[in-house]
């Protein structure tokens, strides 16, 4: 059918069945910032667009719909090249991140303030309430709106988005917009998405009805008859090699216990047979004619199911070790399972997966037993967690095609260099034939660092020698995905009855689900990043992971330390509850501060042994005192609605900056002709600024403007080597490693100056903007690089850098609340929320504070409202946005503030720490604490919401 | 094949619903029915009432009738349509939607979630129905509900626009779907209160109302019980069954409190 309508302002006659849906059709058609994140629930707004000026959902729309009529998409806002005043002040904030849907929010707050050009925070909230934001949590937009309002009166207003710091420094600590930022908010190509050729096959999966079964047939003759079916992959043909999705140094600390395709389901949504084919619709025809008989198995979904000595076995296939078998494996393998897959550890972890054990690890200093014993007050808590999804607002999606003999994947990936090696070894091909390119990615907070479905494309075309697109609906986001991991935790904790701790001791019981991926590592982690928050002589720990038929887990934003935070920092506040202490006193007297040695972490390493760590750097005294006041700490407040109490809580915390002794991080670097650079790193941003991190650090070293340092990053067959982004790395890490690779740049810099002008280097500095100085001569990079790159010159400009390091830094934070609770329907409204967070010097502050933001409203999601619920047979019953509650702007606290506290730290780059990950921890536990404070109950299990408080409260 | 049909008239409309039968929907603002998970399946032909001019909102002294293909927003943005009938909307239901949907889709999609059919039930509120004979008949909203009506709404009659109304809706957030949603007048003594949401999944609960038409807010215990009479609830995944029907019972009591108060205007 001919459809006539007006497609940003331009009229057009376009050939479209009218019963399609929107979205794909205008994707078609070349508009590719109209996004899909929700598959039609009409809940995440990145298909936003104009009908008529008015702001609709493409994905709940016919094309049909649209005869006659007039449509905006955001590609508008920008056409002739200039970014709008909107796109810009959002760029001039720093709320480009992640960005999937930043070209949808451009247009949404450009129509609001058509609308009403005064418009009140009200009204922001009305206009961005059908919007999801997962990276920066919303309270930026407020500052966007406010700041295009004013450049609507005077286009040249500037103003300070953010604090800045470090008065010695032109770039670092200044706001910056993102060296990424035009391209994202305007919508350009940027994601994996918009990499796809025309022709290139669709790859859709069968996936498992049942928690636990095996296939005893599957017949795929008549799907491989449909026209259009390119292939199909099922564990008759896939490699029979084994593998960890955990995208982790290698060796990894997870078991090798996954196969691409297994005769054995592990979960409901685990992988039945992978069709290729010409179309999506003809991979979905196909998919039914597939023929599978299952025998279905029982399933066991939790850690106290797994932990009973007569529950199914998840993994019951022979146990293997590479290194450091134990001396009774042959006994541990007395009742393997021949037919089943093996479970391979590369090194020790303490697992027996016939006892559905996947890792486990205990540890302590000082004597536990004593420490209680010494103790006035022994508190005892057990505390749960639940299972919550990572929703990037971009669903996993690959890309993978053949160019010549070499594999080529265009990924949205948090580790490039580990899916690389993983797809190298899978498919038996040397590193160097494999390229993939990680492109801008639409959020991954943990989910992206796990290879989920990238090998199973890639096998596909390196099998068929066709492209081939894999994308993921918002459903096997939820059930075929990373997840955070239930968790049990249950802190004792020893005490003085002046507050002085005696002892602590933590056991962590994780569920790893169906696969041991991070198994050892994220509860680990919740031992590690909470229990150095206090100083005590004696800790003890207990770490066991169990595998179970949930769906699959891995890691999250804050990996385990949100859930050891919650316990601890709450088991200390039910601690001075009885000791009839502040809390904040008790936490005051026993927190850890600057210049201590961490010896706890001499045994909390990450699969091997750790190292006691010197506390450099640690803002927690500002940090505590500023929020205090803030909050008005202390003072009890009430509502004069007899049903309304209200109560005030507060959490520190902290995390690392990557994992030292284990992360690697590369960059290289040459000059242009013209005096310019190119940096090569090898870090990986998923919008967080990572890329503009590089830019600055290098900039400022080499004194020349930030435009002059173009930064490249996440291309395996171009830059150096990175571990990659997870662990809070990035800004250790990679920052340094772009800080060294300048430094060493300076140095040839330095010399070729000093060669053209004829003077030692010692006499030589750089000088801004772009030149060598010795005394009163001088020459610019220009000159430099024509000279260089001349025929005689001395060559182009290059450096490498490569940075390891054992030396620790740690962000700290402390995190207020105020709530009002009402006590007859169990609502909790979160008046204030204060996060208050120490990263060193903040070299992006306008995006660290939308990290902070960020974080804060994802644990404050897993705290109140999100939980993946399933049923008795394990399937997930809220795998949409539409049921699943990720908070939208209507759910950010009343009054929301994020603080950066500035501390000098010998170690980062000009001083810089992680700052995003560590945002997630202190939700949790302050929210818990506050809604004591004010109702008296305590809530010891995720999420927070309105029935458990009734029951709590004895109201049901 | 699907197919995308756009009559010009009503008649025309209902035409193509008989030549098309049960595969072919009426298609309003789309919302409802192109929504992931919507219960709305095997669709065979799309009708759209886009041409069909139901978009009027018209005043006649303390009545309102509203065209059926009025999307919530113009009701939202229209003076004259009782602001209670849409206190809930705002916050739970976002611009992109309410800007395309329409009232009469709200009520042809007869869901338990619907934001309108408490409160346009408790007003005593009429629709105009063309049923598949091509008859038009005006008819109490009620029994449209009540006896499964087929046909198309042209359009909405509010009799009485100013009577007072109170809406309550109870979820986990703003945009979840709720638990139940509860909807009252009360004027001159006179009560109305419907619950939509649980079993049956639209109830007006006579047996509170006659608490209210002596002027009197029953007691917490008194509404539990007299909900529990003729109200169940199931588990799932908004709450277990004993959290609905105690949260349905505080937000009754919260509901008549307030109209009995004269607190909404």
């Amino acid at each position: 059918m001919k459809i006539s309508c007006t497609i940003n302002r331009v009229p057009r006659e376009v050939y479209g069945d009218p019963t399609q849906k929107l979205q794909p059709f205008l994707k078609r058609l070349g508009f590719l910032s109209v996004r899909n994140s929700d598959d039609g629930a009409g809940y995440a707004g990145s298909d936003t667009i104009l009908l008529d000026g008015k702001i609709v959902y493409a994905n709940l729309l016919l094309v049909g719909q649209i005869i006659g009529r007039e449509i905006i998409t955001p590609e508008h806002l920008s056409e002739g090249g200039r970014l709008s005043l909107v796109q810009q002040c959002m760029l001039d904030v720093g709320v480009v991140q992640s960005a999937y849907n930043s070209p949808a929010t451009a247009l949404i707050l450009t129509e609001l303030l058509e609308r009403k050009p005064a418009a009140t925070k009200e009204d922001v909230i009305d206009a961005l309430g059908g919007l999801l934001n997962r990276a920066m949590g919303y309270q930026q937009f407020f500052q966007v709106v406010e700041l295009a309002k004013e450049r609507m009166k005077d286009p040249a207003f500037v103003t300070q988005v953010a604090p800045e710091f470090r008065d010695d420094l032109r770039l670092v600590g200044k706001s910056q917009p993102k060296v990424d930022g035009v391209k994202l908010v305007a919508g350009h190509r940027a994601f994996v998405e918009d990499m796809v050729e025309p022709g290139a096959c669709v790859l859709k999966m069968l996936r498992s009805p049942h928690a636990h079964a095996v296939i005893t047939k599957i017949d795929t003759s008549k799907a491989e008859k449909v026209p259009g079916v390119v292939t199909i992959i099922t564990h008759k043909n896939c490699p029979d090699k084994m593998y960890t999705s955990a995208g982790q140094g290698f060796p990894e600390p997870s078991p090798y216990d996954k196969r691409m395709f297994s005769k054995k389901l592990y979960h409901v949504g685990d992988r039945v047979a992978a069709v290729v084919a010409e179309t999506e619709e003809i991979a979905l025809q196909a998919i039914e004619k597939i023929d599978v008989t299952y025998k279905v198995l029982q399933p066991i979904f939790t850690v106290d199911q797994a932990k009973d000595p007569n529950a199914p076995v998840v993994h019951g296939g022979p146990i293997e070790y590479v290194v450091g078998a134990p001396d009774n494996l042959k006994e541990l393998n007395k009742n393997a399972q021949k037919d089943e897959d093996s479970t391979i550890f590369q090194f020790p972890l303490h697992g027996n997966p016939h006892k559905n054990i996947a890792a486990s690890v205990t540890g302590g200093i000082g004597d536990i037993e004593k420490g209680l014993k010494e103790a006035d007050v022994v508190v005892e808590r057990t505390y749960e967690t639940s299972q919550v999804q990572c929703t990037p607002m971009e669903p996993h999606i690959v890309y993978t095609k053949m160019d010549g003999d070499r594999l080529v994947i265009h990924a949205a990936t948090q580790v490039p260099y580990h899916l690389r090696r993983i797809v190298s070894t899978l498919l038996d091909l040397p590193e160097n034939r494999v390229r993939v390119i990680k492109e801008r990615v639409g959020g991954g907070y943990g989910s992206k660092q796990d290879i989920l479905l990238e090998e199973v494309a890639a096998y596909a075309t390196y099998t068929t020698g066709r492209p081939v697109l894999f994308r993921y609906t918002r459903e096997e986001e939820f059930i075929a995905c990373s997840t955070r991991k239930p968790m049990r935790v249950t802190v004792k904790i020893g005490s003085k009855k002046d507050g002085t701790l005696t002892g602590v001791y933590m056991n962590v019981e994780a569920n790893t689900g169906p696969f041991g991926n991070h198994a050892l590592t994220v509860p680990m982690n919740a031992c590690s990043k909470s229990l150095p928050l206090v100083l005590c002589d004696n800790f003890k720990f207990d770490v066991t992971t169990y595998y179970s038929n949930i769906p699959p887990t891995g890691a999250y934003q804050g990996y385990g330390a949100p859930k050891g935070s919650y316990a601890l920092m709450t088991g200390l506040a039910e601690l001075a509850e009885e000791l009839k202490m502040d809390y904040y006193d008790l936490i005051e007297k026993n927190r850890v501060r600057e210049g201590v040695m961490l010896e706890i972490l001499r045994c909390l390493g990450e699969g091997r042994e750790g190292t006691p760590a010197l506390v450099k750097s640690c803002g927690l005294d500002a940090a505590m005192k500023q929020g205090a006041e803030m909050v008005k700490w202390g003072e009890k407040e009430t509502s004069d609605n007899p049903d309304i109490a209200i109560g005030k809580g507060f959490a520190i915390i902290q995390q690392g900056s990557g994992l030292p002794g284990l992360d690697h991080s590369c960059a290289s670097m040459k000059m242009a002709a013209d005096g310019t650079f190119i940096l090569h790193s090898g870090g990986s941003d998923l919008g967080t600024g990572l890329d503009t991190l590089c830019a600055k650090v290098a900039a400022e070293v080499l004194k020349t403007d930030i435009a002059d340092v173009h930064v490249y990053s996440g291309d395996t067959d171009v830059v150096p080597f990175d571990t990659g982004a997870y662990a809070s790395s990035g800004t250790y890490f990679s920052g340094n490693a772009a800080l060294k690779v300048a430094e060493k740049m300076k140095e040839e810099v330095l010399e070729a100056g000093a060669a053209l002008l004829g003077v030692s280097i010692a006499d030589c500095e750089l000088v801004y903007p772009s030149k060598v100085v010795a005394g009163k001569k001088e020459v610019s990079f220009l000159d430099i690089a024509r000279d260089s790159q001349a025929g005689l010159g001395r060559g182009q400009l290059f450096a490498n850098a490569s940075y390891t390091t054992e030396d620790a830094a740690f962000p700290y934070g402390a995190h207020f609340c105020k709530v009002s609770v009402d006590k007859r329907s169990g609502d909790v409204k979160i008046l204030q929320y204060f996060a208050l967070q120490d990263c060193g010097t903040p070299i992006n502050p306008d995006l660290s504070l939308g990290q902070i933001y960020g974080g804060v409203l994802k644990s404050i999601g897993h705290s109140m409202y999100e939980e993946m619920i399933l049923d008795e047979n394990g399937t997930c019953l809220n795998a949409n946005f539409a049921d699943y509650l990720v908070p939208t702007i209507g759910e950010i606290p009343e009054d929301f503030r994020a603080e950066l506290i500035f501390t000098e730290d010998p170690f980062g780059p000009f001083g810089g720490k992680s700052i995003s990950e560590i945002a997630t921890n202190g939700a949790a536990p302050a929210l818990a604490i506050a809604i004591h404070d004010a109702v008296g109950v305590w809530i010891r299990s995720w999420p927070f919401n309105q029935e458990k408080l009734l029951k709590a409260l004895d109201k049901i | 094949m699907r197919e995308y049909l756009i009559p010009k008239t009503v008649k025309e409309a209902i035409q193509y619903k008989i030549e098309h039968g049960e595969g072919a929907v009426f298609l309003g603002g789309g919302t409802e029915i192109e929504r992931l998970n919507s219960s709305v399946k095997g669709v065979s032909a799309y009708i759209s009432l886009e041409a069909l001019k139901l978009k009027s909102i018209k005043v006649q002294g303390r009545s309102l009738t509203i065209g059926a293909m009025v999307t919530i927003q113009e009701l939202l943005d229209h003076t004259k349509v009782p602001k209670a009938l849409l206190a809930t909307v705002k916050d739970t239901l976002p611009r992109p939607i309410r800007n395309v949907g329409t009232l009469g889709g709200n009520i042809a999609s007869r869901r338990k979630e619907s934001y309108f059919i408490a409160s346009l039930l408790a007003l005593q509120s009429t629709i105009k129905l063309v049923n598949l004979k091509g008859i038009e008949k005006e008819v109490p909203l009620q029994d449209y509900f009540e006896r499964s009506l087929p046909g198309l709404i042209t359009s909405i009659t509010i009799p009485h626009r100013e009577r007072p109304l109170a809406v309550k809706r109870v979820g986990k957030t703003l945009r979840a779907r709720p638990v139940c949603t509860v909807a009252g007048t009360y004027e001159d003594g006179e009560s109305r209160l419907f619950v939509l949401g649980g079993t049956p999944e639209l109830l007006r609960v006579k047996n509170l109302e006659k608490y209210l038409d002596k002027g009197a807010v029953p007691t917490a215990d008194q509404i539990e019980k007299e909900l529990a009479k003729v109200l169940t609830f199931e588990d799932d995944i908004l709450g277990s069954k004993v959290y609905k029907s105690y949260i349905t019972g505080v937000t009754v009591e919260r509901l008549l409190a307030d109209l009995v108060r004269g607190e909404i205007k």
